[in-house]
């Protein structure tokens, strides 16, 4: 029999449920409800690598020894989550559930002399990826406006059993294999799978919770998208990108980002189904008034059964490019657009000792342009992984990751990984 | 074959005595009247599927899922749920 699911969102709790859950430590403090929640996380790594070159070209993730001189490494560093710190306030006034957050994220990795960031500018890693006001009822849903999670692709990421563990190391730089190991965290299966959310100022309202069935749909900072010329992803002023002078962080228009789901829960199986869309308008030049538009939409279903879980998913872009939104996904000088997509397949199991062990695959392809030779062609991924309960907030972690990078000239590089470490979360 | 090599070698290293005795995220009972329950299924160990998986060892005649929450970071997840009479 078939047990209906009712997810009728109640009480104080925000209709914006799938931004916010209870589960830190929660402080009273008069109208105020106070969750000061995150997580701490570290792991030891081993990378190894093979392969003349690294697959270069825009998107890569695997290294090759070419550029590292050496053929593997070793690191501390925290995982694809970065140390969380987060403080959000909850209330309710004049019949609107009312709430604000603000989140920071230090990091374990550094690889500079001092290991505080307060040399070596750049390599500083501490972020702040939450910074918002939400407001809203059961009745009506509720509205957000700040920096969060973005809606493309979040929940791709939110299933990815390597969130909160490893994944795959851009560059192998985490095993310390370059000298400008830059990077807070790994990226996990983010470019070999799945688009990376991103984390984006939004004003976004989401819809009552109907029987399971929730929608979202948000206007988003447009200006986040890749250095156009360079098609650089990540903003590095040593390298020219001078935010005074990016044709495209000076868009005119807002990026539209949305998505719907439906989750359902039964005697036998529970579980979720989405789906999401992007579109962003990307003017390429002041000059010439160049521009073309970015879209992108995914699809994914994940379901669980007694001890198993399943997750399955799959996305598409035209201009979308591979790993983060918009990266390499159009050639700068005609501005024609490259098609992607990809997607991953996991599987879990929970052991009688309550330790989860999980298998995935995943792969993110780009097409080329006629004249691209040495762009990435295709970033695959293969995760084992162990994760197991030791206390109800401290899990250990173990994980073996092998990356393989494919230009369309066919340079290949294969990385493989192996990483121990636990995660405490409050 | 390297790959079932390295999961074994994995599952052994978790295997020792000393980590063999796990804790679950607990149910709570937040309504008596109503029989309304709150579990967690956060951090890397659990999956949502393991919060209703809870719910239905928790109640014999089956359950209605109330609310689902899953916060931005991935780490969080928890679900309310009442027990069918």
């Amino acid at each position: 029999m078939n047990k209906n699911i009712k997810l009728a969102v109640a009480g104080a709790v925000l209709a914006l449920s799938a931004s916010t859950a209870n589960a830190g430590i929660i402080i009273p403090a008069g109208e105020w409800t106070i969750d000061i929640n995150g997580n701490v996380n570290a792991f030891g790594n081993y990378v190894k690598v093979k392969g003349p070159a690294q697959a270069t070209g825009n998107g890569a993730i695997a290294r090759g020894v070419a550029q590292s001189g050496h053929d593997n490494a070793v690191g501390i560093n925290t995982g694809l989550l970065p140390g969380w710190l987060g403080f959000t306030g909850k209330t309710r006034q004049n019949d609107l559930d009312v709430e604000f957050t603000i989140s920071m994220q230090p990091g374990v990795s550094n690889n500079t002399a001092t290991g505080d960031g307060l040399i070596g500018g750049e390599y500083n890693a501490f972020g702040n990826r939450q910074t918002y006001v939400s407001f809203g009822d059961k009745s009506w849903g509720s509205i957000k406006l700040g920096k969060d999670l973005g809606i493309f692709a979040s929940d791709a990421i939110l299933n990815d059993m390597t969130l909160l563990g490893v994944g795959a190391m851009a560059d192998g730089s985490l095993g310390g294999l370059t000298s400008n190991s830059i990077y807070n965290t790994t990226v996990g299966g983010i470019g070999t799978g799945y688009i990376y959310a991103a984390w984006k100022g939004q004003i976004a309202y989401t819809t009552p919770n109907f029987n399971g069935f929730q929608a979202t749909v948000a206007l988003t900072n447009p200006n986040q998208l890749p250095q156009a010329s360079t098609q650089n992803s990540i903003f590095n002023s040593s390298s020219g990108d001078d935010p005074l002078t990016r044709t495209d962080i000076q868009q005119e228009r807002f990026g539209l980002e949305a998505k719907a789901s439906y989750s359902f829960a039964g005697d036998v199986l529970s579980g979720k189904v989405w789906v999401s869309g992007v579109n962003y308008d990307v003017n390429t030049s002041r000059t010439s008034g160049q521009n073309h538009t970015v879209t992108a939409g995914d699809i994914g279903v994940n379901v669980n059964g007694g001890n198993f879980g399943v997750t399955g998913y799959y996305y598409k872009g035209e201009g979308a490019g591979t790993t983060f939104l918009g990266n390499a996904g159009w050639d700068s000088s005609t501005n024609a657009k490259r098609d992607s997509d990809g997607g991953y397949l996991q599987a879990t199991y929970k052991l009688p000792t309550a330790t989860k062990i999980g298998v995935a695959y995943g792969v993110s392809n780009l097409d080329a342009l006629p004249a691209d030779t040495t762009l990435v062609d295709k970033n695959e991924r293969w995760t084992i992984g162990a994760y197991h309960p030791l206390t109800k907030h401290l899990n250990l972690v173990a994980e073996f990751n092998d990356i393989e990078s494919r230009t369309h000239n066919g340079v290949k590089s294969d990385q493989k990984q192996g990483s121990l470490g636990a995660i405490l979360f409050f | 074959m390297k790959k079932i090599s390295v999961l074994l070698v994995m599952i052994l290293t978790l295997s020792c005595q000393s980590l063999m005795n796990p804790q679950e995220q607990p149910v709570n009972l937040i309504d008596r009247k109503n029989n309304i329950y709150m579990t967690t299924c956060s951090g890397l160990a659990e999956t949502i599927g393991s919060c209703y998986q809870k719910a239905q060892n928790t109640c014999d005649k089956g359950y209605s899922a109330l609310e689902e929450k899953i916060d931005s970071s991935g780490v969080h997840r928890m679900i309310r749920f009442q027990c069918k009479d």
